[in-house]
């Protein structure tokens, strides 16, 4: 979709119309889902942040800047609720010190490939801010300026922070056993 | 030794971010550096490492749970006129009747969903013979019960190949109703709400969650999928719980021949 197309599809939204809304759902849930569970490693949770980044994208649909990509901005409302229900869980662990479930995965994870598991577990061994510019620079394909505008970060910031992200990424996979240079 | 400098260089070139001027430098580099470039062979099959892992697919009721909890505010007719059109048993013809007040409102705040094709559950439904008293869904199977300030009725019906169940609840204190559908060779196409707002809408797996207070309706497009476990006849789950406390359990069955896919 170009600008044009999405801008036109944001107008429709802007005017209730629910074909323009199931029309952006359906074209950004997959990336959408998949970053939250790449974040939180969950698939309840991704579902969960998934149904709330889209009500929040039509509740605010209205102050959408056309200037920036519907994707990017929506992307922004994912991972700050992503990164919200991580500390939300944080606070419920601490209170009720409860065991982390690791039945809780998308069921094409159990059929897929061990690789998968184990690149989801070392995602899990980085720091939030780190997870989340590998997670937008790898699953959600996002370039430099796009992490800035989702992370609100300058695109600065950005490089340095997915150049030390990466090499904690790549170390913790080495040990794994996972990538070998 | 390559820097930190050196090594973003490398890392925008692999990112295919390198900047205009940067490129002559990045030549100059890995010419001259043999540590330069192990290190973007390195990222190189990092980089194919981590995009060769393939996307995971969104559970099945995500869109629909999403778009049922979208809300536009406009009259329906069409929806309205088929449920008055079916002629449906006594539990339901009953349940209509208790309904009645709330139906009047019901058609000015109906939330309308929309099916995979593009089209809405209502005007499914309403065009099956718009405006004909002969319009009839079968009621397969249902089931009602009244306990500890919760009212429900819940019924599978079945109407042009699709099958439809609907759960209508009347709750003093929140009640958390799940929808099973493992192994039932079914899963939902659409939701719709009428006049209602349930307080969440959440799945897990197979599994529909609902929480709702007050009186409330859902409706669910059910659409036959392919499904391993399923055992020749559809069988729904529903509890309906409290507070963690189970306050009923119930069963509805069906058999799919003919149910589209």
């Amino acid at each position: 979709m170009n600008r044009d197309q999405e801008f036109a599809m944001v107008k429709d939204c802007q005017r209730g119309d629910k074909k323009a809304l199931d029309t952006l759902v359906r074209q950004l849930q997959t990336p959408v889902y998949n970053a939250a569970y790449r974040i939180l490693g969950s698939a309840d949770e991704a579902a969960d942040v998934t149904q709330t980044t889209f009500l929040k994208v039509f509740e605010n649909i209205h102050r959408f800047d056309p200037k920036y990509r519907l994707f990017s901005w929506t992307y922004r409302i994912a991972v700050n609720e992503a990164v919200d229900q991580l500390r939300r869980r944080k606070r419920v662990e601490t209170l009720k010190d409860a065991p982390k479930s690791d039945t809780d995965q998308p069921q094409e994870m159990a059929a897929t490939s061990q690789l998968s598991r184990e690149v989801q577990a070392t995602l899990m061994e980085l720091t939030e801010d780190q997870r989340a510019v590998i997670v937008l620079h790898y699953f959600s394909d996002c370039s430099y300026k796009d992490i800035g505008h989702i992370l609100e970060l300058p695109e600065k910031t950005v490089k340095s922070r997915l150049f030390s992200a990466r090499q904690q990424l790549k170390s913790k996979l080495q040990q794994r056993g996972v990538f070998s240079s | 030794m390559t820097d930190d400098r050196e090594l973003e260089l490398i890392s925008a070139a692999v990112d295919g971010e390198l900047a205009a001027g940067d490129q002559a430098k990045l030549d100059a580099l890995l010419e001259s550096s043999a540590e330069a470039l192990a290190f973007k062979s390195e990222l190189e099959q990092l980089d194919s490492l981590m995009r060769g892992i393939p996307d995971l697919e969104p559970p099945a009721f995500l869109h629909a749970s999403i778009m049922a909890r979208t809300k536009v505010a406009r009259p329906n007719p069409s929806f309205l006129e088929f449920l008055s059109a079916l002629r449906p048993g006594a539990g339901l013809r009953y349940a209509l009747a208790a309904a009645a007040g709330a139906l009047v409102v019901v058609i000015m705040f109906q939330n309308r969903t929309m099916l995979s094709d593009g089209s809405y559950i209502s005007d499914l439904v309403g065009t099956m013979a718009p405006g004909n008293a002969s319009t009839e869904a079968d009621i397969i199977d249902s089931f009602s019960f009244r306990q500890d300030g919760l009212e429900s009725l819940v019924q599978l019906q079945r109407s042009q190949g699709f099958m439809i169940l609907v759960v209508r609840v009347d709750a003093t204190t929140p009640v958390d109703i799940s929808v099973d559908l493992t192994g039932a060779g079914l899963e939902p196409d659409a939701l719709e709400q009428i006049n209602s707002d349930f307080e969440s809408i959440a799945i897990a797996g197979q599994t529909l969650h609902l929480r709702a207070v007050g009186e409330q309706r859902m409706t669910i497009l059910l659409r036959r999928v392919d499904d391993a476990a399923f055992a020749g006849e559809a069988t729904i789950v529903l509890e309906f719980s409290s507070d963690g406390k189970l306050l009923q359990r119930g069963a509805l069955t069906a058999n799919l021949t003919g149910v589209k896919q």
